[in-house]
Formats: C-alpha cells, sequence, structure tokens
C-alpha cells in the first residue's frame, strides 16, 4: 500500500540515495523525506527505482533546486517538463522552489543567487511562480533566502517582497529558519523581527540546516548556508520561538547535503526537532521569548 | 563595451554571471545592510559556484581525479567550469566535453568511461533480452538478424592502458585483450565489460544496426563467445 500523499506535521529529512536501505528498514523515523528534483530527472534506473520504493513508505515534498525562478530570462520549458515528470512519479505532498535565480543564456550555475526586491523582479518571479503553478496544477511554496548582502537596488524589504508574491500569486511559503538566522547575523537585522513580521499564515513547511560561520573582508561575521552539519544551537532557539509564534506545527526538515552522515543522525536531528516543536507547543516560551 | 576598471553592477543578471566566472572583475551594488558597500561578500558566490560544480565533476570523475590528484583535478574541473559552464540544471549530464581537456590519451579515454557510466545509471529502463531468445531463432536467419541495443549499452572504444587504469580502480580482473569497453545496466548496477578487439568490432557493427551476418565478419572473432559476452551484459534489448 502507498503511504499517503499528505505530509505530517511532524519533522522529516533529506532523501540521500545512500540511504535508501536504512530508510526502507525503518520509515518510522521520519515523517517524510524531500527530495532535490534534479537528481532525479534521468529516464529511469537504479535512482528512480528507489525514490518509487520510499514512496511506498513515506510521503515525498519535491524540492527544486535548479528551476531558476528569479531569473529575468524566461522559465526554462524543458526543465519545468522534467519537474512535472518527476511530480508524476512521486506524487509530492509539497511541491518547492527558491527566492533565487541559477541560470542565465542556457548556462546553469548550481547556486542559488540573490536578485533585487525591485517591482521589476517582483512582477517576473509573479510570472514564474505563476507558470509553474499552472504547469503542476497546484500550489507550490517558496523558500526565502540565505543573504550574504543586500542589493543598493532594492527598493522594498524582503518580507514586503515576499507578500506581495504571497498575494498576488497563491503560493505557500517554506520558512527556512537557519537562512533568516545567516540572513538576520550577516545584515545585522533581528531573526525574531523578521519571524514576527513574516506571513507565517502562508508557512507550508519550515527548513532547518547547519551553517558555516566565516567572515567578510573587514573581518565582519559572515554565516554561510553549508548544509554540512548539525543545526546550531542559536537556530534551534529560533526554530522553538517560530513554532511557539505559530501555535501550531507544519512539515519540518532538517537539511544535510554536503558531508552527509548516516540516516540515523539526521533521523535523530529530525527527532530533536520534534522535540522542540513539541515543548514550544506545550507553553515554554524558549530562550528567545524575553 | 565598459572598460577594464568599470565595476559590474551585480543588479543586472548578465554583469552578475559575467563577474562570477571572472575572478579579477569589480563589483559593486552590494551593501552589508548597515551601511557599508559589501562588494567583497560576492566571493562567496564565486565560491559556492566554482566549489560546487568542480566537486560535481569530481563525483562523475571519480577515477580521473585519483589518477591526475586532487590539486591538477581541480584546476583542469575550475577551467572547464569557467570556459563551459553545465547547460542543464541536471548536473549528472554535466562534463561530457571535459575528458576533450585532457590530452593524455588514456586519461581521456578514462574520463569518457566514467562520464558514460554514469549516464547509464540514469537511462530509460529496459528488460534485457536473454541468450535462449537467440537460441529461438533458425539458423538460417542468424544472418539476417539484428540486435537493437537496450537503452543503457554503449560501447566505447578506449587505450588499453585506460581500461587497465579503470580495472585497477574498481578492483577489477585485469583484461590485456581489450580495446573497448561495453557499459551496460541490465537492471540497476551498471556494469562495464573489456571486450577484445574482434568482439569490439562486432559490437560496433551491431549497435550502428548492420545484421549480425555483416556485423560478425571479422577476422579472429569468437561469435559464441562475442555474443554470450553481449547478451550476458544485459546490453540488447531485442532481436529484430
Amino acid at each position: 500500500m502507498t503511504a499517503p500523499q499528505e505530509i505530517p506535521p511532524r519533522s522529516g529529512v533529506g532523501y540521500k540515495l545512500a540511504h535508501t536501505e536504512a530508510i526502507l528498514a525503518a520509515p518510522d523515523k521520519v515523517g517524510f523525506v524531500e527530495i532535490h528534483a534534479e537528481n532525479f530527472m534521468g529516464e529511469g534506473g537504479g535512482a528512480i527505482a528507489a525514490l518509487r520504493a520510499v514512496r511506498e513508505q513515506l510521503p515525498i515534498s519535491l524540492h527544486g533546486v535548479g528551476l531558476s525562478i528569479g531569473a529575468d530570462s524566461p522559465l526554462d520549458g524543458d526543465h519545468l517538463a522534467r519537474l512535472k515528470r518527476v511530480a508524476d512519479i512521486c506524487d509530492p505532498g509539497l511541491v518547492s522552489e527558491h527566492l533565487a535565480w541559477s541560470t542565465h543564456d542556457g548556462a546553469y550555475y548550481n547556486d542559488l543567487l540573490p536578485l533585487p526586491y525591485t517591482h521589476k523582479t517582483l512582477n517576473k518571479v509573479v510570472e514564474h511562480i505563476s507558470q509553474v503553478q499552472d504547469t503542476l496544477g497546484r500550489r507550490m511554496l517558496l523558500e526565502n533566502p540565505s543573504n550574504y548582502a543586500a542589493f543598493d537596488d532594492s527598493a522594498m524589504d524582503e518580507i514586503s517582497f515576499i507578500k506581495a508574491i504571497v498575494e498576488r500569486t497563491g503560493c505557500g511559503l517554506i520558512l527556512d529558519v537557519n537562512n533568516v538566522y545567516v540572513s538576520a547575523t550577516n545584515l545585522g537585522f533581528t531573526s525574531a523581527d523578521y519571524i514576527a513580521a513574516f506571513p507565517l499564515s502562508a508557512v507550508g513547511e519550515i527548513h532547518l540546516a547547519g551553517h558555516a560561520e566565516d567572515a567578510d573582508a573587514h573581518g565582519e561575521k559572515l554565516l554561510i548556508d553549508a548544509h554540512d552539519r548539525e543545526v546550531a544551537p542559536s537556530v534551534w532557539d529560533l526554530f522553538h520561538h517560530t513554532v511557539f509564534t505559530m501555535g501550531h506545527r507544519v512539515p519540518t526538515l532538517i537539511e544535510w547535503d554536503n558531508d552527509v552522515p548516516d540516516f540515523d543522525t539526521l533521523a535523530a536531528e529530525a527527532a530533536k526537532a520534534d522535540a522542540v516543536a513539541q515543548s514550544a507547543l506545550n507553553g515554554q516560551a524558549g530562550a528567545l521569548a524575553a | 563595451m565598459p572598460s577594464r576598471r568599470d565595476p559590474a553592477d551585480l543588479a543586472d543578471q548578465a554583469a552578475f554571471i559575467g563577474a562570477l566566472t571572472a575572478p579579477r572583475v569589480p563589483v559593486e551594488g552590494l551593501h552589508n545592510g548597515r551601511g557599508r558597500p559589501a562588494a567583497d561578500r560576492f566571493a562567496v558566490y564565486r565560491n559556492n559556484v566554482a566549489h560546487s560544480l568542480v566537486e560535481a565533476l569530481g563525483t562523475t570523475f571519480a577515477a580521473t581525479k585519483a589518477t591526475l590528484g586532487e590539486d591538477q583535478f581541480r584546476a583542469l574541473a575550475l577551467t572547464h567550469v569557467r570556459e563551459e559552464p553545465p547547460s542543464s540544471p541536471v548536473l549528472f549530464t554535466y562534463g561530457a566535453t571535459l575528458p576533450n581537456r585532457l590530452a593524455d590519451p588514456v586519461l581521456r579515454d578514462l574520463a569518457l568511461l566514467e562520464h558514460a557510466r554514469v549516464q547509464a545509471f540514469h537511462a530509460a529502463d529496459a528488460e534485457p533480452a536473454g541468450m535462449e531468445a537467440l537460441s529461438a531463432v533458425a539458423p538460417e536467419e542468424l544472418p539476417a538478424l539484428t540486435l537493437c541495443p537496450h537503452p543503457a549499452a554503449k560501447l566505447i572504444p578506449m587505450e588499453p592502458a585506460a581500461i587497465a587504469r579503470f580495472q585497477a580502480h574498481v578492483g577489477a580482473a585485469e583484461a590485456p585483450d581489450a580495446t573497448a569497453c561495453l557499459i551496460s545496466r541490465p537492471r540497476f548496477d551498471v556494469l562495464v565489460t573489456p571486450l577484445d578487439a574482434p568482439t569490439a568490432t562486432m559490437t560496433a557493427g551491431l549497435f550502428d544496426g548492420a545484421p549480425l551476418g555483416e556485423a560478425a565478419a571479422v577476422d579472429g572473432l569468437d561469435l559464441g563467445a562475442a555474443l554470450a559476452a553481449l547478451f550476458n551484459a544485459g546490453a540488447i534489448k531485442a532481436l529484430g
């Protein structure tokens, strides 16, 4: 019997092909798995077969990294068609992409590149999200970015930009709590203020990940959204605060994409997210309440 | 054209990309959120793009990387990323032309084999035909028979030294007479089968659509063994 499509309001992990056996042996350890769509865009073979087997046991969240929603050029129709094919294969409970761009003039740069928040870029993003939602025949979630700098050209702040996207496209949001913390540190704002202003009613999923600490050329602390380690204590605090503020849970993903540990380590992080969320819902205000 | 000293305006995506792959181009248009210009932080994107794509190439070309060594492979991959960035977000396809950058024919063939292996892993599924399908064909019909290759099957002619290097990399037995490798994926595991010269010539003919009688007209061919190698590798989808 196939697992239900709907993703439960608990924690899941990013799906790594090497973890397939471990996941199939103990699927109950996580509430769902999230896949990077581009890893399953072959014609066939072991990756897709493994995905189908996992789908029998767990709901899937489909997370694209290559659509380039924020590009000023048109979306790649071929890539959108490939995304639709992966969605048809895994019948995902959620489909999401990033507020970023990664393609230009036919080339793909494999990073989430930033865009200035202007009326012109807003119109482009709205147009692209609408195209994705029309093609897939469903609502998608858009993820807030990690920022390393801000654009002089931005005419509005990130939250105003995101709110306008939600209003105009009806899309939902991924609130990546690590991204909020990374951006707040890098740009000098307060994470809790961002959460307070964020359109939480549109949030359909939360992301958590580890970040690396670096410094810019002026010696200022610069956090990098590295996805290569455990979630930082300060990000757990912000997650607790976010769930407390929302007053309910949404599916929550542990992202760990580099230096990937074994499945049990990922599942333990997911269990920790469940415990932190539960304590927030039990009314414990947490470290950021003051 | 802007002069060499004009900084690239990062709010413009064409300029952003131009600066991304040209480390010395000055940039402008960013601040640190606290009033200070922060063009230096553009380095994060330069690093992320270069590092992630070099990593992707290193995954596909593991044996090439092991042979060249970390530093030399990195230099090669960085040049490739700069001059030929991926044309698709489906990164397992990336690097088809990287082997052309290797002057050493042994390394080039090794790299070609590695890229082809990854493509085979993601190729379309199909049930391979078994030897029994061949046994069912009347002997007088055999010369006109065509063999349709499995969608994951590919023949890679190679320098014998490249085959030896690959076999050593994966811990497989030596194949001193081999002049090509047959890549196949009957189910989910990719197989690499070294073929001797007559078998490779026959296989090339069959994969080009030549009938068996014509493809097998090769000096020194052990036809039974050659066909067994193809069918055992799951490289044939159907008989025609």
